[in-house]
């Protein structure tokens, strides 16, 4: 039995500036992402990545066409229930980990277990279990500023994970780390999309990242094509 | 949220501390500005209440007790202590004055009260004697201190001297102060012959006020009678009436002044995070949440702020009219209550602009690296 999509994108266009003058990021663009696949979003620096990225994770609505995360179709959802989908459906991990500074790496996690609504002893139980999951148990008491940045990236996918989302968006994650940490955070999110299920869609520059990805997809003036890993080797990394 | 609030907030102390001082200092003039109101109310109408006697007579178109230009004749008093209804009349001669304490000036609100009932006299010796005879006088305690007055100063007015022999509480008036003497005395340095400025009238049990006062102004022409509470409150009136407005608007510009404060603060602290405002909305947090949070910044930065104005007003009002005898501080709970309302209203206010900017902010700028 095949896996389900998480999350499709049908026909998605999106157009930035004037009716005079537009910029298509997104020419209707459609893409299935099914659970425990890692789908890697590649493309030259402008090529509206982060765009796609944000659409696909219910951050910015599309000019037209319909994205639909674990069955429910955004487009007939209001900025409140947007919130919802990501707060429960979605996980975001950022090329600069984005951690709430005045919180302790266990008061990042339960921060977004309590806006869930789940209770403070059950919400204290499963962030230490996940904490435990991505071997950072000891670090629970940290502010992140003491920590090292794979050590903050182990945060912030702890905390993407905390609420058991169906995907997790990740942008650039491996950009602000060095080689070997670069390589620990990939092996963390092939381990999340193949072990426990939840698909990871990443937008990369790092062509080390590539021997993660379960499809590579390209996107160029707007479009969006899928790419054999082999055909990557001769693109230059760029941003 | 509280905890992240109360992070945001410490996590600059400085400024936390500067804007938390700050609408501190506004609730400070806030509660000593209504402070100095209750204690006037209280000060300028109390010893009024304080006399005992159920009402007095006075010159019609006299307002108060403090600006009192209100003359009436002895006969008056024989009259009215000759009705049924009445067990006393007490004679009473309230003027401004000013002695001399040697070179030294000394203000003093004379009144002259009938030393044998001691009606209308001294509400409390705190010091000395209580009985002046001719050639003495009791001063308040208020202008003793402030004036450095003692028990065996002489005070002089014209040929007239006078030693002082006790000190008072309850007769200052926060403008002025009152100083003691027999009406015998204070009517002879007045040069008043017959004349006295009020009649206090005790009334036997079960009388009624309002059946003296229709009577008495029906059968002399040219006088008014008031109850005790109705003087008291006349007074207060003629005195605070001036001050009411004056008062209001210096309320008003403290307010304007601690929103101003806690707006810019929590506008700062929202403006410097607006990526983390981003963040918690990519991360599923909404527009409801962070509002909360803002209005949450705001109501601490209040909260702080309204228990050092409060603590700083309770403090000042323990030694402030040492200091200026027209400072009598009376913070009442319910005044404190009142503090607390406007600084909620402050800080609610505060959070507005700071919201709106909160509700604007795009979750996607958390991309941004």
């Amino acid at each position: 039995m095949s896996d389900r999509n998480v999350i499709e994108l049908v026909n998605v266009s999106q157009q930035f500036g004037t009716k005079e003058n537009p910029t298509h990021a997104l020419r209707g663009v459609s893409l299935q992402v099914p659970e425990r696949q890692v789908v890697i979003i590649m493309g030259p620096s402008g090529a509206g990545k982060s765009t796609l990225l944000a659409i696909a994770g219910a951050l910015r609505r599309p000019t037209s066409g319909d994205v639909i995360i674990d069955g429910l179709t955004l487009s007939s959802l209001n900025d409140n229930k947007m919130s919802e989908v990501r707060l429960r459906k979605v996980g975001f991990v950022f090329q600069e980990f984005n951690l709430l500074d005045a919180l302790t790496v266990m008061q990042n996690l339960e921060l977004v277990l309590f806006r869930a609504g789940v209770p403070r002893k059950q919400a204290h139980a499963r962030a230490s279990e996940i904490l435990s999951i991505l071997d950072m148990s000891h670090r629970k008491d940290a502010y992140p500023k003491t920590l090292s940045g794979g050590e903050r990236q182990r945060v912030a996918i702890a905390r993407a994970l905390v609420n058991n989302p169906v995907v997790i968006m990740a942008d650039e994650p491996t950009a602000s780390l060095d080689g070997k940490r670069g390589a620990e955070v990939m092996s963390l999110l092939q381990m999340i999309a193949h072990d426990m299920g939840t698909a990871v869609v990443m937008v990369s520059h790092d062509h080390r990242t590539l021997q993660y990805a379960d499809r590579i997809v390209w996107l160029e003036d707007g479009h969006l094509e899928d790419r054999e890993p082999a055909s990557m080797a001769s693109v230059p990394s760029a941003r | 949220m509280i905890l992240l609030a109360l992070r945001n907030l410490v996590a600059e102390k400085t400024r936390f501390a500067f804007s938390a001082a700050g609408i501190g200092f506004a609730v400070f003039l806030i509660t000593v500005l209504l402070g100095l109101y209750q204690g006037w109310n209280e000060k300028v109408g109390g010893f009024v209440e304080d006399v005992d006697a159920d009402a007095w007579i006075v010159r019609e178109g006299t307002t108060d007790f403090i600006n009192a230009a209100s003359i009436l004749p002895r006969s008056l008093g024989e009259d009215v202590a000759d009705r049924n209804d009445v067990a006393g009349v007490y004679p009473l001669v309230v003027r401004p004055m000013q002695f001399f304490e040697g070179d030294k000036k000394v203000e003093i609100h004379l009144i002259g009260y009938d030393v044998e009932s001691g009606i209308g006299g001294p509400v409390k010796i705190v010091k000395g004697r209580g009985d002046p005879g001719d050639g003495e006088i009791i001063v308040d305690d208020v202008l003793s201190r402030t004036l450095n007055v003692a028990i065996g100063d002489t005070l002089t007015s014209g040929d007239s001297s006078f030693e002082v022999i006790g000190i008072a509480s309850g007769g200052n008036f926060a403008f002025t102060q009152a100083g003691f003497m027999s009406v015998e005395a204070a009517a002879n340095l007045l040069d008043m012959g017959d004349l006295v400025t009020f009649w206090l009238v005790d009334l036997e049990e079960g009388a009624s006020t309002d059946t003296l006062a229709s009577e008495v102004t029906a059968g002399a022409d040219g006088v008014a009678v008031y109850s005790s509470g109705e003087f008291a409150s006349a007074t207060r009136h003629r005195i605070l009436d001036n001050v009411i407005p004056i008062i209001i608007v210096i309320l008003g510009l403290a307010l304007i002044v601690g929103i101003a404060i806690t707006s810019l603060t929590i506008y700062t602290a929202t403006v410097e995070r607006t990526r983390e405002f981003g963040i918690m909305k990519a991360i599923g947090f909404n527009n409801g949440d962070l509002y909360r949070l803002v209005m949450l910044q705001s109501f601490i930065t209040g909260g702080v702020g309204f228990v050092f104005g409060v603590a700083l007003t309770l403090i000042a009002s323990q030694f402030v009219d040492r200091i200026a005898a027209q400072f009598i501080l009376y913070v009442r709970p319910f005044d404190v209550l009142l503090v607390l309302i406007a600084t909620v209203v402050m800080a609610a206010i505060s959070s507005i602009v700071p919201a709106r900017r909160v509700g604007a902010v795009d979750p996607a700028v958390a991309f941004k690296g």
